[in-house]
């Protein structure tokens, strides 16, 4: 018994227990699904593709629950299955605005002592992400779409789906409350 | 209220755990504030871009790859559909009320198709797969519309 945990304590110390990486997988899972699901949504009245950031969902909670190198690989998986099902340019912008994403709600979250509220952060989220994707249009010079023009579009629409994802992850939080994983840390 | 009815609904919606985690509320009041300032923020930059809406001349500029390959007067009374070459999966529609759109694409989402027809100074619409950027802007002075490429 004492070699067995000898030998576990001589493990590298990724911070990832099989218990956190199955719920890693779930949350991914999730988030793609969520993805999906917003396909079959009617579509944003926008002049250009914007979606309604619904697995920012799985992010928020990877973020709020397992810590910021959780959220950063929800995004970047995010990122990667992008890039697969939509092409280069989508993937790389999905990576772009989700890295940002979390990088904004985490900062936002030390900065307040995390006691800043939901709605807050899943706007700051939402914002960021879509600041995130423009900033990466820009920088790869790929569309030189005007920014005054986009701005109002690209806030109006972030604090809409931010709101939204919010209310969904607060409203998700008791029925997710119950897997015996989170039921020692919400 | 009715806004404040639903913040407290939401906050009520938290477990009563001593941890950090449920502590976390919906919404406060001063969130509300903030999200109003933004919105506020948005609707300014919104209307500063509408100002110029009462151009002599509205021009369709067109870019491809980042590139001006045409500047259309929306003149009045002409109805044209527009092909270029340097994006030729793209087919414009001018029509006779002096607005102009995307007609045909081979992008999958035809998002730039659905943004439907632009007329005021400022509107856009791009189509992202074929990096295609079509945009009004007004300008005080008359200018040339020779068009190439009229396929229909």
């Amino acid at each position: 018994m004492s070699k067995r945990s000898g030998d576990r304590s001589k493990l590298p110390a990724t911070g990832y227990s099989v218990r956190k990486l199955v719920v890693l997988a779930l949350l991914f899972a999730m988030a793609i699904a969520l993805g999906m699901f917003e396909n079959i949504l009617p579509p944003l009245p926008a002049p250009v593709p914007l979606r309604y950031g619904l697995s920012n969902i799985a992010v928020m909670y990877a973020l709020f629950f397992l810590g910021l190198p959780s959220a950063y690989t929800i995004a970047i998986l995010k990122g990667i299955f992008a890039v697969m099902t939509r092409g280069l340019i989508a993937g790389l912008t999905s990576l772009s605005g989700g890295l940002i994403s979390v990088t904004c709600m985490y900062m936002l979250k030390r900065l307040t002592g995390d006691r800043v509220s939901y709605s807050i952060l899943g706007v700051s989220g939402a914002v960021s992400h879509n600041l995130g994707q423009y900033l990466l249009i820009i920088l790869l010079d790929y569309l030189r779409i005007p920014v005054l023009a986009f701005l109002p579009l690209l806030l109006f629409t972030g604090i809409v789906t931010g709101l939204l994802s919010s209310a969904l992850l607060r409203a998700a939080l008791p029925a997710l409350k119950r897997w015996r994983y989170f039921s020692d840390r919400i | 209220m009715k806004i404040g009815g639903i913040c407290t609904l939401m906050n009520k919606m938290q477990d009563n755990s001593a941890s950090k985690q449920a502590k976390r509320i919906f919404m406060r009041p001063t969130d509300l504030l903030i999200v109003g300032l933004l919105l506020l923020f948005a609707l300014v930059l919104h209307l500063w871009g509408r100002q110029q809406d009462d151009a002599a001349v509205k021009k369709a500029e067109i870019y491809c790859d980042n590139n001006l390959i045409a500047v259309i007067a929306l003149t009045e009374g002409k109805e044209r559909f527009l092909s270029f070459p340097e994006c030729p999966e793209i087919v414009f529609y001018q029509s006779e009320r002096g607005t102009i759109a995307f007609r045909e694409s081979s992008c999958p989402d035809k998002v730039c198709i659905k943004s439907g027809e632009l007329y005021r100074v400022n509107d856009w619409a791009a189509c992202l797969p074929n990096r295609v950027l079509l945009k009004i802007v007004g300008s005080a002075d008359d200018i040339d519309s020779d068009l190439p490429d009229l396929i229909a």
